[in-house]
Protein backbone atom coordinates (compact mmCIF):
# COMPACT_ATOMS: atom_id res chain seq x y z
CA UNK A 1 0.00 0.00 0.00
CA UNK A 2 1.40 3.35 -0.96
CA UNK A 3 1.91 5.57 2.09
CA UNK A 4 1.97 8.79 0.09
CA UNK A 5 -1.36 8.22 -1.71
CA UNK A 6 -4.32 10.23 -0.43
CA UNK A 7 -6.94 8.58 1.74
CA UNK A 8 -9.44 7.98 -1.06
CA UNK A 9 -6.81 6.27 -3.19
CA UNK A 10 -5.62 4.17 -0.27
CA UNK A 11 -9.19 3.11 0.48
CA UNK A 12 -9.73 2.08 -3.13
CA UNK A 13 -6.41 0.20 -3.18
CA UNK A 14 -7.43 -1.70 -0.05
CA UNK A 15 -10.80 -2.53 -1.56
CA UNK A 16 -9.02 -3.98 -4.59
CA UNK A 17 -6.75 -6.04 -2.35
CA UNK A 18 -9.58 -7.28 -0.13
CA UNK A 19 -11.76 -8.34 -3.06
CA UNK A 20 -8.95 -9.71 -5.19
CA UNK A 21 -8.78 -13.27 -3.88
CA UNK A 22 -6.07 -14.71 -1.64
CA UNK A 23 -4.86 -12.38 1.07
CA UNK A 24 -1.79 -13.01 3.20
CA UNK A 25 -2.42 -12.85 6.98
CA UNK A 26 0.17 -10.06 7.20
CA UNK A 27 -1.75 -8.04 4.65
CA UNK A 28 -5.01 -8.60 6.55
CA UNK A 29 -3.34 -7.30 9.73
CA UNK A 30 -2.11 -4.25 7.84
CA UNK A 31 -5.63 -3.63 6.54
CA UNK A 32 -7.11 -3.85 10.02
CA UNK A 33 -4.50 -1.46 11.39
CA UNK A 34 -5.19 1.00 8.59
CA UNK A 35 -8.94 0.78 9.11
CA UNK A 36 -8.66 1.47 12.84
CA UNK A 37 -8.46 5.13 11.92
CA UNK A 38 -12.16 6.13 11.68
CA UNK A 39 -11.47 8.45 8.73
CA UNK A 40 -9.91 5.52 6.87
CA UNK A 41 -12.84 3.25 7.78
CA UNK A 42 -15.26 5.87 6.43
CA UNK A 43 -13.27 6.21 3.20
CA UNK A 44 -13.30 2.44 2.75
CA UNK A 45 -17.06 2.39 3.35
CA UNK A 46 -17.53 4.99 0.59
CA UNK A 47 -15.61 2.82 -1.88
CA UNK A 48 -17.76 -0.15 -0.95
CA UNK A 49 -20.96 1.90 -1.27
CA UNK A 50 -19.89 3.28 -4.63
CA UNK A 51 -19.15 -0.19 -5.93
CA UNK A 52 -22.46 -1.57 -4.67
CA UNK A 53 -24.45 1.38 -5.97
CA UNK A 54 -22.80 1.02 -9.38
CA UNK A 55 -23.99 -2.60 -9.40
CA UNK A 56 -27.57 -1.33 -9.29
CA UNK A 57 -27.10 0.48 -12.61
CA UNK A 58 -26.67 -2.67 -14.71
CA UNK A 59 -30.02 -2.38 -16.46
CA UNK A 60 -29.71 1.32 -17.37
CA UNK A 61 -29.51 1.57 -21.19
CA UNK A 62 -26.30 3.64 -21.30
CA UNK A 63 -24.54 1.28 -18.90
CA UNK A 64 -25.78 -1.83 -20.74
CA UNK A 65 -24.54 -0.32 -24.01
CA UNK A 66 -21.08 0.41 -22.56
CA UNK A 67 -20.89 -3.15 -21.22
CA UNK A 68 -21.89 -4.70 -24.52
CA UNK A 69 -19.37 -2.56 -26.37
CA UNK A 70 -16.57 -3.62 -24.02
CA UNK A 71 -17.57 -7.31 -24.18
CA UNK A 72 -17.61 -7.18 -27.96
CA UNK A 73 -14.31 -5.27 -28.10
CA UNK A 74 -12.55 -7.79 -25.84
CA UNK A 75 -14.03 -11.23 -26.64
CA UNK A 76 -13.17 -14.29 -24.56
CA UNK A 77 -10.13 -16.15 -25.83
CA UNK A 78 -9.92 -19.81 -26.76
CA UNK A 79 -7.96 -21.81 -24.23
CA UNK A 80 -8.51 -19.18 -21.54
CA UNK A 81 -10.33 -20.26 -18.38
CA UNK A 82 -13.65 -19.49 -19.99
CA UNK A 83 -13.74 -20.63 -23.58
CA UNK A 84 -14.84 -18.11 -26.16
CA UNK A 85 -15.60 -18.10 -29.87
CA UNK A 86 -12.82 -19.28 -32.12
CA UNK A 87 -11.15 -16.53 -34.14
CA UNK A 88 -8.87 -18.85 -36.08
CA UNK A 89 -10.99 -18.93 -39.20
CA UNK A 90 -11.67 -15.24 -39.46
CA UNK A 91 -9.51 -14.42 -42.48
CA UNK A 92 -9.21 -11.53 -44.84
CA UNK A 93 -11.09 -12.06 -48.13
CA UNK A 94 -9.06 -14.04 -50.66
CA UNK A 95 -9.46 -13.55 -54.40
CA UNK A 96 -8.59 -17.06 -55.57
CA UNK A 97 -11.57 -19.33 -56.13
CA UNK A 98 -10.02 -22.48 -54.80
CA UNK A 99 -8.62 -20.76 -51.73
CA UNK A 100 -12.06 -19.33 -51.02
CA UNK A 101 -13.59 -22.79 -51.15
CA UNK A 102 -10.95 -24.17 -48.81
CA UNK A 103 -11.47 -21.29 -46.45
CA UNK A 104 -15.22 -21.77 -46.66
CA UNK A 105 -14.81 -25.46 -45.83
CA UNK A 106 -12.66 -24.51 -42.89
CA UNK A 107 -15.25 -22.02 -41.76
CA UNK A 108 -17.99 -24.64 -41.88
CA UNK A 109 -15.81 -26.99 -39.90
CA UNK A 110 -15.14 -24.27 -37.35
CA UNK A 111 -18.82 -23.42 -37.21
CA UNK A 112 -19.73 -27.02 -36.40
CA UNK A 113 -17.23 -27.05 -33.57
CA UNK A 114 -18.09 -23.60 -32.40
CA UNK A 115 -19.35 -24.25 -28.90
CA UNK A 116 -18.22 -21.67 -26.38
CA UNK A 117 -18.99 -22.53 -22.79
CA UNK A 118 -19.68 -19.94 -20.13
CA UNK A 119 -19.96 -20.67 -16.43
CA UNK A 120 -20.21 -19.01 -13.06
CA UNK A 121 -19.21 -20.13 -9.60
CA UNK A 122 -21.44 -20.01 -6.53
CA UNK A 123 -22.27 -16.36 -5.89
CA UNK A 124 -21.11 -15.27 -9.35
CA UNK A 125 -23.03 -13.67 -12.19
CA UNK A 126 -21.97 -12.70 -15.67
CA UNK A 127 -23.36 -11.21 -18.82
CA UNK A 128 -22.40 -12.52 -22.25
CA UNK A 129 -23.30 -11.13 -25.64
CA UNK A 130 -23.61 -13.97 -28.15
CA UNK A 131 -22.58 -13.90 -31.81
CA UNK A 132 -26.12 -12.97 -32.92
CA UNK A 133 -26.39 -10.07 -30.48
CA UNK A 134 -28.56 -11.95 -27.99
CA UNK A 135 -27.68 -11.35 -24.35
CA UNK A 136 -27.44 -14.11 -21.77
CA UNK A 137 -27.09 -13.31 -18.10
CA UNK A 138 -25.88 -16.24 -16.03
CA UNK A 139 -26.92 -16.56 -12.41
CA UNK A 140 -25.02 -18.27 -9.60
CA UNK A 141 -23.49 -21.75 -10.19
CA UNK A 142 -24.56 -21.94 -13.83
CA UNK A 143 -23.15 -23.44 -17.01
CA UNK A 144 -24.32 -22.85 -20.59
CA UNK A 145 -22.95 -24.11 -23.88
CA UNK A 146 -23.60 -22.09 -27.01
CA UNK A 147 -24.19 -24.26 -30.05
CA UNK A 148 -25.23 -22.08 -33.00
CA UNK A 149 -26.08 -24.01 -36.15
CA UNK A 150 -27.26 -23.05 -39.62
CA UNK A 151 -30.98 -23.28 -38.94
CA UNK A 152 -31.02 -22.91 -35.19
CA UNK A 153 -29.40 -20.90 -32.40
CA UNK A 154 -29.10 -23.47 -29.65
CA UNK A 155 -28.00 -22.87 -26.07
CA UNK A 156 -27.70 -25.80 -23.66
CA UNK A 157 -28.32 -24.96 -19.99
CA UNK A 158 -26.38 -27.70 -18.21
CA UNK A 159 -27.22 -26.37 -14.78
CA UNK A 160 -28.33 -23.26 -12.97
CA UNK A 161 -30.31 -20.30 -14.24
CA UNK A 162 -30.03 -17.89 -17.12
CA UNK A 163 -31.98 -14.92 -18.39
CA UNK A 164 -32.18 -14.60 -22.16
CA UNK A 165 -32.74 -11.40 -24.14
CA UNK A 166 -32.98 -12.78 -27.65
CA UNK A 167 -32.12 -10.86 -30.81
CA UNK A 168 -34.90 -11.21 -33.36
CA UNK A 169 -34.17 -13.53 -36.29
CA UNK A 170 -37.26 -15.24 -37.66
CA UNK A 171 -35.19 -17.49 -39.95
CA UNK A 172 -33.15 -18.97 -37.10
CA UNK A 173 -35.14 -19.82 -33.97
CA UNK A 174 -33.40 -19.48 -30.62
CA UNK A 175 -33.71 -22.70 -28.63
CA UNK A 176 -32.70 -23.34 -25.02
CA UNK A 177 -32.25 -27.02 -24.16
CA UNK A 178 -32.24 -28.14 -20.51
CA UNK A 179 -32.53 -31.78 -19.43
CA UNK A 180 -34.63 -32.83 -22.41
CA UNK A 181 -36.85 -29.75 -22.26
CA UNK A 182 -36.80 -27.39 -25.26
CA UNK A 183 -37.74 -23.70 -25.07
CA UNK A 184 -38.14 -22.12 -28.49
CA UNK A 185 -38.17 -18.34 -28.88
CA UNK A 186 -38.28 -15.60 -31.48
CA UNK A 187 -37.09 -12.20 -30.19
CA UNK A 188 -38.11 -12.30 -26.55
CA UNK A 189 -37.03 -12.10 -22.90
CA UNK A 190 -37.33 -15.15 -20.70
CA UNK A 191 -35.74 -17.01 -17.82
CA UNK A 192 -34.83 -20.70 -17.63
CA UNK A 193 -33.83 -22.39 -14.41
CA UNK A 194 -32.52 -25.96 -14.35
CA UNK A 195 -32.18 -27.14 -10.76
CA UNK A 196 -31.46 -30.74 -11.73
CA UNK A 197 -34.93 -32.08 -10.95
CA UNK A 198 -37.18 -29.86 -13.05
CA UNK A 199 -36.81 -26.98 -15.49
CA UNK A 200 -38.74 -23.79 -14.79
CA UNK A 201 -39.43 -21.39 -17.66
CA UNK A 202 -40.73 -17.86 -17.06
CA UNK A 203 -41.64 -15.53 -19.91
CA UNK A 204 -41.21 -11.79 -19.37
CA UNK A 205 -41.81 -10.51 -22.90
CA UNK A 206 -42.59 -11.93 -26.35
CA UNK A 207 -43.54 -15.52 -27.03
CA UNK A 208 -41.95 -18.91 -26.31
CA UNK A 209 -42.93 -22.50 -26.87
CA UNK A 210 -41.88 -25.12 -24.31
CA UNK A 211 -41.61 -28.79 -25.29
CA UNK A 212 -41.20 -31.48 -22.65
CA UNK A 213 -39.49 -34.82 -23.15
CA UNK A 214 -42.78 -36.32 -24.33
CA UNK A 215 -42.93 -33.89 -27.30
CA UNK A 216 -45.97 -32.07 -25.99
CA UNK A 217 -45.84 -28.32 -26.74
CA UNK A 218 -47.11 -25.48 -24.57
CA UNK A 219 -47.03 -21.86 -25.60
CA UNK A 220 -46.53 -19.15 -22.99
CA UNK A 221 -47.75 -15.58 -23.01
CA UNK A 222 -45.87 -12.85 -21.08
CA UNK A 223 -46.23 -13.22 -17.31
CA UNK A 224 -46.69 -16.99 -17.45
CA UNK A 225 -44.46 -19.78 -16.18
CA UNK A 226 -44.37 -23.57 -16.57
CA UNK A 227 -42.47 -26.43 -14.96
CA UNK A 228 -41.21 -29.08 -17.37
CA UNK A 229 -39.16 -32.27 -17.31
CA UNK A 230 -38.53 -35.30 -19.49
CA UNK A 231 -42.13 -36.43 -18.96
CA UNK A 232 -43.94 -33.29 -20.01
CA UNK A 233 -44.93 -29.70 -19.33
CA UNK A 234 -47.21 -28.35 -16.60
CA UNK A 235 -50.15 -26.05 -17.32
CA UNK A 236 -49.04 -22.40 -17.44
CA UNK A 237 -49.41 -20.51 -14.19
CA UNK A 238 -49.17 -16.82 -13.38
CA UNK A 239 -45.53 -15.93 -12.75
CA UNK A 240 -43.97 -13.31 -10.54
CA UNK A 241 -41.90 -11.80 -13.33
CA UNK A 242 -40.46 -9.01 -11.17
CA UNK A 243 -39.03 -11.62 -8.79
CA UNK A 244 -37.59 -13.59 -11.70
CA UNK A 245 -36.03 -10.52 -13.26
CA UNK A 246 -34.72 -9.18 -9.95
CA UNK A 247 -31.78 -11.57 -9.79
CA UNK A 248 -30.40 -9.96 -12.91
CA UNK A 249 -29.70 -6.84 -10.84
CA UNK A 250 -28.17 -8.77 -7.95
CA UNK A 251 -31.29 -8.68 -5.81
CA UNK A 252 -33.51 -11.44 -4.47
CA UNK A 253 -37.17 -10.56 -4.19
CA UNK A 254 -39.45 -12.70 -2.05
CA UNK A 255 -43.17 -12.12 -2.00
CA UNK A 256 -44.94 -14.55 0.32
CA UNK A 257 -42.40 -17.36 -0.02
CA UNK A 258 -42.11 -19.92 2.83
CA UNK A 259 -39.01 -19.25 4.98
CA UNK A 260 -37.51 -22.65 4.12
CA UNK A 261 -37.68 -21.84 0.39
CA UNK A 262 -36.22 -18.38 0.96
CA UNK A 263 -33.31 -20.01 2.81
CA UNK A 264 -32.75 -22.40 -0.11
CA UNK A 265 -32.77 -19.46 -2.52
CA UNK A 266 -30.32 -17.41 -0.43
CA UNK A 267 -28.02 -20.44 -0.21
CA UNK A 268 -27.77 -20.67 -4.00
CA UNK A 269 -25.68 -17.48 -3.98
CA UNK A 270 -23.34 -18.27 -1.12
CA UNK A 271 -20.71 -20.85 -0.22
CA UNK A 272 -21.61 -20.14 3.39
CA UNK A 273 -24.97 -21.89 3.82
CA UNK A 274 -27.83 -21.10 6.18
CA UNK A 275 -29.13 -24.23 7.94
CA UNK A 276 -32.65 -23.79 9.31
CA UNK A 277 -33.46 -26.04 12.27
CA UNK A 278 -37.00 -25.01 12.97
CA UNK A 279 -40.41 -26.69 13.26
CA UNK A 280 -42.73 -26.51 10.27
CA UNK A 281 -44.74 -23.70 11.91
CA UNK A 282 -41.66 -21.46 11.61
CA UNK A 283 -40.15 -22.89 8.41
CA UNK A 284 -43.50 -22.35 6.69
CA UNK A 285 -43.77 -18.68 7.70
CA UNK A 286 -44.15 -16.51 4.62
CA UNK A 287 -41.29 -14.14 3.82
CA UNK A 288 -41.56 -10.93 1.83
CA UNK A 289 -38.73 -8.57 1.13
CA UNK A 290 -35.70 -7.76 -0.91
CA UNK A 291 -32.17 -8.90 -0.19
CA UNK A 292 -28.84 -8.38 -1.86
CA UNK A 293 -27.80 -11.71 -3.40
CA UNK A 294 -24.78 -13.12 -1.60
CA UNK A 295 -25.34 -11.08 1.57
CA UNK A 296 -26.10 -13.98 3.93
CA UNK A 297 -25.50 -11.88 7.05
CA UNK A 298 -28.19 -9.41 6.04
CA UNK A 299 -30.69 -12.25 5.50
CA UNK A 300 -29.79 -13.92 8.80
CA UNK A 301 -30.19 -10.60 10.63
CA UNK A 302 -33.66 -10.22 9.09
CA UNK A 303 -34.69 -13.78 9.94
CA UNK A 304 -33.52 -13.34 13.52
CA UNK A 305 -35.47 -10.19 14.20
CA UNK A 306 -38.62 -11.20 12.29
CA UNK A 307 -38.99 -14.82 13.39
CA UNK A 308 -37.24 -14.81 16.77
CA UNK A 309 -34.52 -17.16 15.53
CA UNK A 310 -31.05 -17.27 16.99
CA UNK A 311 -27.70 -18.37 15.62
CA UNK A 312 -26.74 -21.60 17.40
CA UNK A 313 -23.43 -22.12 15.62
CA UNK A 314 -21.42 -20.33 12.99
CA UNK A 315 -18.53 -21.62 10.88
CA UNK A 316 -17.02 -20.35 7.63
CA UNK A 317 -19.19 -22.95 5.85
CA UNK A 318 -22.55 -22.59 7.60
CA UNK A 319 -24.76 -20.65 9.96
CA UNK A 320 -27.29 -22.64 12.00
CA UNK A 321 -30.57 -20.92 12.87
CA UNK A 322 -32.97 -22.26 15.51
CA UNK A 323 -35.99 -20.85 17.37
CA UNK A 324 -34.70 -18.74 20.28
CA UNK B 1 -12.09 -12.19 4.36
CA UNK B 2 -14.17 -9.21 3.39
CA UNK B 3 -16.95 -9.97 0.94
CA UNK B 4 -18.72 -7.04 -0.69
CA UNK B 5 -22.42 -7.38 -1.38
CA UNK B 6 -23.47 -7.86 -4.97
CA UNK B 7 -25.35 -4.66 -5.66
CA UNK B 8 -27.79 -2.20 -4.14
CA UNK B 9 -30.17 0.16 -5.85
CA UNK B 10 -28.87 3.70 -5.44
CA UNK B 11 -31.33 6.58 -5.14
CA UNK B 12 -32.11 8.39 -8.37
CA UNK B 13 -29.71 11.29 -7.92
CA UNK B 14 -26.76 9.10 -6.99
CA UNK B 15 -27.60 6.81 -9.92
CA UNK B 16 -27.41 9.68 -12.41
CA UNK B 17 -24.15 11.00 -10.95
CA UNK B 18 -22.62 7.53 -10.95
CA UNK B 19 -23.66 6.90 -14.52
CA UNK B 20 -22.08 10.22 -15.55
CA UNK B 21 -18.91 9.39 -13.65
CA UNK B 22 -18.64 5.99 -15.32
CA UNK B 23 -19.34 7.44 -18.76
CA UNK B 24 -16.64 10.10 -18.19
CA UNK B 25 -13.92 7.61 -17.22
CA UNK B 26 -10.99 7.40 -19.64
CA UNK B 27 -11.74 4.64 -22.18
CA UNK B 28 -9.25 2.00 -20.97
CA UNK B 29 -10.36 2.44 -17.35
CA UNK B 30 -14.04 2.44 -18.28
CA UNK B 31 -13.75 -0.77 -20.30
CA UNK B 32 -12.12 -2.63 -17.40
CA UNK B 33 -14.64 -1.21 -14.94
CA UNK B 34 -17.77 -2.20 -16.89
CA UNK B 35 -16.36 -5.66 -17.70
CA UNK B 36 -15.83 -6.19 -13.97
CA UNK B 37 -18.95 -4.61 -12.53
CA UNK B 38 -21.57 -5.35 -15.21
CA UNK B 39 -19.95 -8.07 -17.33
CA UNK B 40 -19.37 -10.19 -14.22
CA UNK B 41 -15.82 -11.05 -15.30
CA UNK B 42 -13.03 -11.80 -12.83
CA UNK B 43 -9.83 -9.72 -12.88
CA UNK B 44 -8.01 -12.71 -14.40
CA UNK B 45 -10.61 -13.02 -17.17
CA UNK B 46 -10.40 -9.30 -17.90
CA UNK B 47 -6.59 -9.49 -18.02
CA UNK B 48 -6.80 -12.35 -20.55
CA UNK B 49 -9.38 -10.64 -22.72
CA UNK B 50 -7.68 -7.24 -22.75
CA UNK B 51 -4.07 -8.47 -22.95
CA UNK B 52 -3.20 -6.77 -19.68
CA UNK B 53 -1.47 -7.92 -16.52
CA UNK B 54 -3.76 -8.57 -13.56
CA UNK B 55 -1.90 -5.79 -11.73
CA UNK B 56 -2.82 -3.35 -14.48
CA UNK B 57 -6.47 -4.45 -14.33
CA UNK B 58 -6.45 -3.91 -10.56
CA UNK B 59 -4.89 -0.48 -10.93
CA UNK B 60 -7.62 0.58 -13.37
CA UNK B 61 -10.36 -0.75 -11.10
CA UNK B 62 -8.81 1.08 -8.16
CA UNK B 63 -8.88 4.36 -10.06
CA UNK B 64 -12.48 3.85 -11.25
CA UNK B 65 -13.69 2.90 -7.78
CA UNK B 66 -11.90 5.90 -6.25
CA UNK B 67 -13.84 8.21 -8.55
CA UNK B 68 -17.19 6.49 -7.81
CA UNK B 69 -16.47 6.64 -4.06
CA UNK B 70 -15.99 10.40 -4.27
CA UNK B 71 -19.75 10.69 -4.95
CA UNK B 72 -20.74 8.81 -1.83
CA UNK B 73 -21.70 10.62 1.37
CA UNK B 74 -21.08 9.32 4.88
Amino acid sequence: MSESADRGTQASQWFTVMTGGDIAPKELDAFRAWRRDPANAAAFERVKQGWEAAGGLAERPAIAAMTETALAKYPAKVGAGQAGPSRRFVLAPIGLGLASILVAAGAVFAWRNYEPTYSTQVGGQRLEVLADGSRVRLNTDTRVRVDFRDGERRVVLDRGQAFFDVAHDASRPFVVVADGVRVRALGTRFDVRNDGAVVRVTLVQGRVEVRGGDGERTELTPGQAVIADRRGVSRPSVANTSAVASWTTGRLTFSGVPLREAVAEVNRYSDRKVVLEAPEAVAGELVSGQFVAGDVDNFVAGARSLYGLRVTSETPREIRLSPG
Amino acid sequence: MYEPAAAVLPDAEVAVLLEQTIAALPGPIRDVFVLSRFGGLSNVEIAQRCNLSVKRVEARLTEARRRCAALMQD
